[in-house]
C-alpha cells in the first residue's frame, strides 16, 4: 500500500528562531497522500498548515525558519536531500502550488498568455509562438471564456475567480503534474465563484489522475472535497481519516468542537446558541510537551499536560491523538 | 411590532473617474441603488449578498457615516440621513458600528481603558457616567478579565481585539447597531463565540441589529429576517425559515446552492450559476443577474423587475413571480 503514496511525509519538524524564543511551528508531523488522492489539511491560524506547504516546496524561509528533521518522500525521493538546482526542477514540474490571494503571484506587469508561455519555455523548450498557443489552450481548459483575447490581458483585469482560473492554468501546464498544493485556494472568492472554482479542481484532478493536497480552515469545503482529512493543531496532528469518518465520527475534542463550532452545522438549523471551543488558540511559544489543545479541551486531565498521547488507531486509516479517544462520550 | 427604522428608496451614488490619463469623464457607480426595507425593534436583519452588491456601503448609509445620494432613511420617525454631523450626534449615541477589524480603529499607543472611554468623551457623557466602573462593567459584559484594562490593542488576539471592539460600541448604550462583516475575520472556533456573545447581550438588552456578511450559515443563525442584495438592490426579503424553506429568486437559489455544504455525503452535482458577478459600474440592462440566470427571459433584458411581496413578509423582485 505504501507504494501508492505519492507524497510521504514522515516525522517533521520545522521551527522559526524569532527574538521571542524557538517557535515549532510543525512538530513530528506524518501526513501522505496516495495517487490521485484529495487530502485536505484543515486547522485554524496557527496550526502549520501553510508552513507544510512551504516545507513541501521547501520554501520555508530561512532564517528564521528550518527544517529541523523528518523525510519528505515525493514519489519514493526525499526532497530534503535534493540541491537546490534539482529542487527547482521539481518545483513547477511535479509539484506545483496555488495561494489564497493570486495577484500576488501573478506579475503585474506582464500579459497573462506571456506568464503561462513561460512554463512552455522553461519546461517543454518551446518557442514563444508555440509557447502562447499553450497558453491559450490552458485558459479554454480552465474555461476561460474567449481565451485568446484573454491571453493578451494584464492580471488587474481580471476577476478573482478568472486571476484563480489562470494560477490553475499555469499549475497544470507542467509537464508532469504530480502534486497540486492549494493553500486556500478559495477563500478571498465570492460563493458562486468558489463552486465553480472548486468545481473545476475536482473535474481536472479526475482527468489527470493528480493528487491535491487542499489546505483550508472551512470545513465546508473540506466536505465538498476530499478524501482523507488532517485535522492540525498548534503544530501538531491531533486526528486524520476518511473524510466520512471524521465528519460523522469525530474522535477528538478538538474536531468535535470545530464541527459544532459551524454555523452551517445542522443542528442549528433552527436557531440556538453555538457550541463554541472556549479560550484562545495557544501561544506556541508556550506550549509544553503536552497536548496543545488541553488548555482549551472541556474533557482534559492532568495526563494531558505532560505528555502528547500516543495515537489510537479505530480502523480504516482513522487515527486520533487523545488520551482519552474513544473513552469520551461527546454531547 | 415597532419599527425602529425605515428605509426608503435609498440611494448611495458614487463618482469615479473615467481611466486614463486625459479623460475627464466619470462613471457612477450606484452602490446602493433605490433600497426599501423596515427594522423592527429587538429583531436581527440580515444582510447578505457577494462583493459589490452595496451590503457595506448600505450600512455605512444607514447610520450617516456616509451621505445618501437620494431617499430618506427615517429613525423613530425622524429623517436622520438628512441631519448636520452636529444634529446627528444625539443619534451616534444609539446607533454604533460593529466592523471586521476593530484593530485598525484601535490607537495603538493608548490603553483599553482610555479607549473604551473614548467615547463618551467625545459624547461629552464623563460626567454622566463614573468612568472606571463602566470600564469594568464593558470589560464583565463582553467576557474579558478586567485586569485587561491596562493592556495595548497588540496584547490581544484577534478575537479579544473584536471583544473590545464590542465594547466600545457598546459604551454608548445603543439601541441600534450594525454589525459589518463582524466576525469574517475570526478563526471558526473563535466566530462561535463571538456570535453567542452578540446573541447573548441581544437577549438581554433588546438590542435590534443589522448584520451584514457574505458567510450565509452566518446570517441564517443569527437573523430573524435577511434581505439578499445584488448589484446594489435587494432581490429578496424573507423571514429566516421562508429563506431556508422556499427560496424564489434565481439569485438566491444559486447563492445557497453554492454555499458548501458540512456534510459530505451531499457532494451533489450542483447546478453552479455560471459568470462573473458583473461590476456595479456597469450593470447589466433589465434585471441585473439576468445574464447569469438558469431562468431568463426576453423581458428580464428590458425591465429591471419591482420588489413585490408574493407572501406576508415575503418580498422578491422577478418576474418570474409577476
Amino acid at each position: 500500500m505504501d507504494n501508492n503514496r505519492f507524497l510521504d511525509i514522515k516525522g517533521l519538524n520545522v521551527s522559526f528562531y524569532t527574538q521571542k524564543g524557538v517557535v515549532p511551528a510543525v512538530r513530528e508531523l506524518d501526513l501522505w497522500i496516495n495517487k490521485g488522492e484529495t487530502l485536505a489539511l484543515v486547522g485554524e491560524s496557527g496550526c502549520g498548515k501553510s508552513v507544510t506547504a512551504s516545507a513541501i516546496m521547501r520554501l520555508v524561509p530561512s532564517p528564521p525558519g528550518k527544517i529541523e528533521s523528518g523525510e519528505i518522500l515525493l514519489d519514493g525521493k526525499d526532497l530534503l536531500r535534493l540541491t537546490e538546482k534539482e529542487m527547482q526542477e521539481i518545483r513547477g514540474d511535479r509539484i506545483s502550488m496555488i495561494f489564497q490571494e493570486p495577484m500576488t503571484s501573478l506579475n503585474p506587469v506582464f500579459r497573462i498568455g506571456e506568464q503561462i508561455a513561460e512554463v512552455f519555455i522553461t519546461h517543454y523548450n518551446m518557442d514563444k509562438k508555440g509557447a502562447l498557443a499553450k497558453a491559450v489552450e490552458m485558459l479554454d481548459m480552465v474555461k476561460i471564456p474567449a481565451p485568446e483575447k484573454r491571453v493578451r490581458d494584464y492580471p488587474h483585469q481580471l476577476s478573482g475567480g478568472m486571476r484563480q482560473r489562470v494560477m490553475i492554468a499555469m499549475a497544470l501546464s507542467s509537464p508532469n503534474p504530480g502534486l497540486m498544493i492549494a493553500d486556500e485556494p478559495t477563500t478571498a472568492l465570492d460563493v458562486t465563484i468558489q463552486a465553480q472554482i472548486l468545481d473545476l479542481m475536482r473535474e481536472l484532478q479526475k482527468s489527470i489522475q493528480m493528487s491535491l493536497l487542499l489546505i483550508t480552515h472551512d470545513m465546508g469545503v473540506v466536505a465538498e472535497m476530499a478524501n482523507r482529512v488532517a485535522v492540525m493543531y498548534a503544530g501538531r496532528k491531533v486526528e486524520a481519516g476518511d473524510v466520512y469518518d471524521i465528519f460523522e465520527n469525530p474522535m477528538h475534542p478538538y474536531t468535535v468542537g470545530l464541527l459544532n463550532s459551524m454555523p452551517s452545522n445542522e443542528k442549528y438549523r433552527h436557531a440556538g446558541r453555538l457550541e463554541a471551543i472556549e479560550g484562545n488558540v495557544p501561544n506556541l511559544l508556550e506550549i509544553g510537551s503536552g497536548c496543545p489543545f488541553e488548555s482549551r479541551c472541556r474533557y482534559a486531565e492532568p495526563l494531558c499536560r505532560e505528555k502528547f498521547p500516543d495515537v489510537k488507531e479505530a480502523g480504516n486509516g482513522h487515527s486520533v491523538w487523545c488520551h482519552f479517544a474513544g473513552d469520551i462520550k461527546f454531547i | 411590532m415597532e419599527k425602529i427604522l425605515e428605509v426608503k428608496n435609498l440611494k448611495k451614488h458614487f463618482e469615479i473617474k473615467k481611466e486614463g490619463m486625459r479623460s475627464s469623464g466619470h462613471h457612477i457607480l450606484k452602490a446602493v441603488d433605490g433600497v426599501s426595507f423596515d427594522v423592527y425593534k429587538g429583531e436581527t436583519l440580515g444582510i447578505v449578498g457577494e462583493s459589490g452588491c452595496g451590503k457595506s456601503t448600505l450600512g455605512k448609509t444607514l447610520l450617516n457615516l456616509q451621505r445618501k445620494t437620494g431617499g430618506e432613511v427615517i429613525f423613530e420617525g425622524k429623517d436622520i440621513s438628512s441631519l448636520s454631523d452636529r444634529e446627528m450626534k444625539a443619534y451616534r449615541r444609539r446607533m454604533q458600528m460593529i466592523f471586521q477589524d476593530p484593530f485598525s480603529s484601535l490607537n495603538p499607543r493608548k490603553k483599553i481603558s482610555y479607549l473604551l472611554t473614548q467615547p463618551m468623551r467625545v459624547n461629552g457623557l464623563d460626567k454622566e457616567f463614573n468612568l472606571d466602573e463602566r470600564v469594568d462593567t464593558l470589560l464583565d459584559v463582553v467576557g474579558l478579565d478586567r485586569r485587561y484594562k491596562n493592556r495595548y490593542p497588540h496584547q490581544f488576539s484577534g478575537g479579544q481585539r473584536q471583544r473590545i471592539g464590542i465594547a466600545r460600541a457598546l459604551s454608548l448604550r445603543p439601541e441600534f447597531i450594525v454589525c459589518d462583516e463582524a466576525v469574517s475575520a475570526l478563526d471558526v472556533s473563535v466566530q462561535a463565540q463571538i456570535l453567542n456573545l452578540l446573541m447573548d447581550l441581544q437577549q438581554k438588552y433588546g438590542f435590534t441589529y443589522v448584520f451584514i456578511a457574505h458567510d450565509l450559515a452566518v446570517v441564517e443563525l443569527i437573523s430573524d429576517r435577511i434581505i439578499v442584495m445584488y448589484l446594489g438592490r435587494i432581490v429578496e426579503e424573507a423571514s429566516k425559515a421562508d429563506l431556508i424553506g422556499n427560496r424564489l429568486h434565481p439569485y438566491t437559489k444559486a447563492l445557497f446552492e453554492a454555499f458548501p455544504d458540512i456534510n459530505p455525503r451531499n457532494k451533489r452535482e450542483k447546478k453552479i450559476v455560471v459568470g462573473d458577478v458583473p461590476s456595479p459600474i456597469n450593470p447589466p440592462q433589465g434585471c441585473h443577474f439576468n445574464p447569469r440566470c438558469p431562468n431568463a427571459m426576453p423581458r428580464c433584458r428590458e425591465e429591471y423587475p419591482p420588489l413585490k411581496e408574493i407572501a406576508p413578509g415575503h418580498k422578491v423582485s422577478c418576474w418570474l413571480y409577476e
